[in-house]
């Protein structure tokens, strides 16, 4: 298995219930990594991977709850919650804070695999838009404080001379500024600038055409 | 010879001194009784010095241990403070310096030592008189030395092999009290030794004591947890408490099962992995099987409090906790209470929890009766000297299944568990009284405990 293989946490303090799920989990070929408590997870080294994180509800210490409150904070993995009792309020709390599934103890193989390739699946788009977002940022960081702020005249339409008129300069200078912006950011047409420009959460210019 | 008059009385001077030295020597080992060999040679030394006017007096003791023979040597007072203003231009005479001078007739017979020596401390010839310690100078020896030209006369030899006398039986004293020291000490640590052992061991025992207190204490907390949601019979809560004991290893049953279904689908096969599963399997199933066990036998061992109790006090109060429910579900209550009851023996809290189940599980029967005022109806009564009789009557729609309805998990509640009923026949049962229902005609049941009274329980 390469370092991208996708891999499965999984946080219960019952060890029988770990053994059974890192079994049952590596059985259909998933990388898998158990914990017994929210602090060893916590506390663990994550590979760079897509991953899923199986988390019990009950937990001694931090709480399933919990522990999804503290990460909702970070790039987690989705969750899946396994449950001792199918308590309704707090299936619903963990599903309204992101929870992928939420399964009453004791669950069907079938569903918790299916909880865990949604869970990997939806990991995997999300490290992708992660990353590439980064890759925008890095380009985006590469313009000059000039040419940032041509680039919201760009987006929203405004031609060249326009642009000159209400930055102050000539329609030749925002025209050079043009080129280099679309080289910077690798755009190689306008429309595929506009889709960077909103996926960076850069505002258009007002007074758009 | 001619003796003259004034030397005859010179004599008698000295004579009646040497007795008077002798007589504190002979007292000397009464003081060092018990003390160390370095405080006799320090008593010695002193006495010896004064008694004998000596310019100097040394010690060495020979230490049948094999380490480092002690020294010691005192100077005539006088000289001693020569000795200290002299230590800064030369350095003091140590009693190994003298020890050196000695050394070289150390262990020889008196006849071998040199009569005089150089004094180390004023650089003047002295006489000295060497002495051995012990029969064969096997403690060490002593070495007196006086720049006296008459020294050592011979009352100061007597005095001399006296002290040297002396000193031996002290030193041998203070060897021999030493060993016994020493085996004693010796004894002291190994009685130490072991008492640490001892105690280690105790120490482990209570440790292991307290775990498996812990582990009784656990037992009985879990127990107890489950007592307590039997008794509160809030059925959510035994169910969680239930839920949970079992749900755990259940759970892996069913992942570890499926997980050895895979394994051996797998192409080629994990076998290995696959009996893993089944090892797991085999071992939570029993766990599983353990802990319903411990709930069965909740029911058995639910230990009851015995006093007397007026059961109509025991309606009253449960009447009281459900007064909330009946206002709010406009439930009617109506009671016969028989006076004068007889009392019952039992534990009031078990009995409080029949009383209410049966209440609670009429009023809940009545949920569906929109046609008609919901009534519940209470009696007690007490139909023979032996036994109190309780009915509750409810307006529902009766029992379906009258037979099967005290059977644990039965239930025809939605949300139910089947458990309430079963509780109350067996906390009935443990006080040898009889629970039974009875479907009314076309509408209501009847559900009715009776309970010995007090004389004739035997609980």
């Amino acid at each position: 298995m390469n370092s991208d293989s996708p891999v499965v946490f999984v946080v219960d303090d019952d060890h029988r219930v770990r053994e059974a799920l890192s079994s049952l989990i590596s059985a259909v070929g998933l990388r898998v990594a158990v914990f017994g408590s929210a602090a060893e997870f916590l506390e663990s080294e994550k590979p760079d991977a897509p991953a899923c994180l199986v988390l019990d509800l009950q937990l001694p210490g931090t709480s399933g709850l919990e522990l999804q409150q503290q990460l909702s904070a970070q790039d987690t993995p989705p969750i899946v919650f396994i449950s001792g009792h199918g308590d309704i309020p707090s299936s619903v709390r963990a599903i309204k804070a992101g929870a992928i599934e939420f399964l009453p103890k004791p669950f069907d193989d079938q569903e918790l695999l299916r909880a865990i390739h949604a869970a990997i699946d939806q990991d995997r788009i999300a490290r992708a838009k992660r990353s590439e977002l980064a890759e925008l940022r890095r380009r985006y960081n590469l313009l000059t404080p000039r040419e940032r702020e041509v680039l919201p005249f760009v987006v929203a339409g405004f031609a060249n001379k326009q642009t000159g008129a209400d930055l102050g300069t000539s329609e030749i200078t925002i025209g050079v500024h043009r080129g280099q912006i679309m080289r910077k950011m690798a755009a190689k047409s306008l429309a595929e600038l506009v889709r960077m420009a909103d996926k960076l959460g850069i505002a258009r210019a007002a007074g758009a055409v | 010879m001619d003796v003259q008059p004034g030397d005859v009385a010179e004599e008698i001077k000295r004579l009646q001194r040497c007795i008077n030295d002798l007589i504190s020597l002979f007292a000397l080992p009464a003081m060092w009784s018990g003390g160390e060999p370095s405080q006799i040679v320090h008593t010695l030394l002193d006495a010896l010095l004064r008694m004998l006017q000596l310019d100097l007096v040394y010690v060495r003791l020979r230490d049948p241990g094999g380490q480092a023979p002690i020294e010691m040597v005192r100077f005539a007072p006088s000289q001693e403070q020569t000795a200290q203003e002299q230590t800064a231009q030369e350095h003091t005479a140590q009693p190994q310096e003298i020890g050196e001078v000695f050394k070289n007739w150390s262990g020889a017979g008196a006849q071998d030592w040199p009569a005089r020596i150089r004094n180390p401390m004023t650089g003047r010839d002295i006489s000295i008189v060497p002495l051995g310690l012990g029969l064969q100078g096997e403690i060490g020896e002593i070495v007196a030395g006086s720049q006296r030209a008459d020294f050592p006369r011979q009352t100061e030899r007597l005095i001399l092999s006296v002290a040297a006398n002396q000193a031996s039986i002290g030193l041998q004293g203070a060897r021999l009290l030493g060993e016994q020291k020493h085996v004693a000490t010796e004894l002291d640590r190994r009685v130490a030794q072991r008492t640490a052992e001892l105690a280690a061991a105790n120490a482990e025992l209570r440790l292991e004591i307290a775990d498996r207190k812990r582990a009784e204490e656990a037992l009985r907390d879990s127990q107890a947890r489950l007592s307590r949601a039997i008794q509160n019979a809030t059925v959510g809560e035994f169910a969680a408490a239930i839920a949970h004991e079992i749900n755990q290893p259940l759970a892996a049953v069913v992942a570890n099962g499926q997980a050895c279904l895979r394994w051996l689908a797998a192409e080629p096969p994990g076998i290995a992995k696959a009996q893993e599963a089944a090892g797991r399997i085999v071992r939570d199933g029993k766990e599983a099987g353990e802990v319903v066990r411990r709930i069965r036998a909740l029911f058995k061992q639910a230990a009851i409090e015995k006093i007397d109790l007026d059961l109509n006090e025991v309606i009253g109060e449960v009447l009281h906790l459900l007064a909330g429910e009946t206002a709010r579900k406009r439930v009617a209550v109506e009671t016969d209470l028989g006076r004068d009851l007889a009392p019952v023996v039992g534990d009031r809290v078990q009995l409080q929890q029949v009383v209410f189940n049966l209440l609670l599980n009429a009023i809940e029967a009545m949920d569906p009766v929109v046609d008609r005022p919901k009534k519940l109806f209470i009696r007690s009564k007490q139909p023979s000297p032996e036994t109190v009789l309780v009915e509750v009557r409810d307006c529902g729609p009766g029992i379906k299944d009258p037979d099967r309805i005290f059977e644990a998990f039965f239930t025809t509640k939605e949300n139910g568990m089947g458990m309430g009923l079963a509780i109350c026949c067996s906390i009935i049962d443990a006080h040898h009284g009889r629970l039974w229902a009875a479907s009314g005609d076309g509408s209501g049941a009847t559900f009715s405990f009776s309970l010995p009274v007090q004389a004739a329980a035997a609980i």
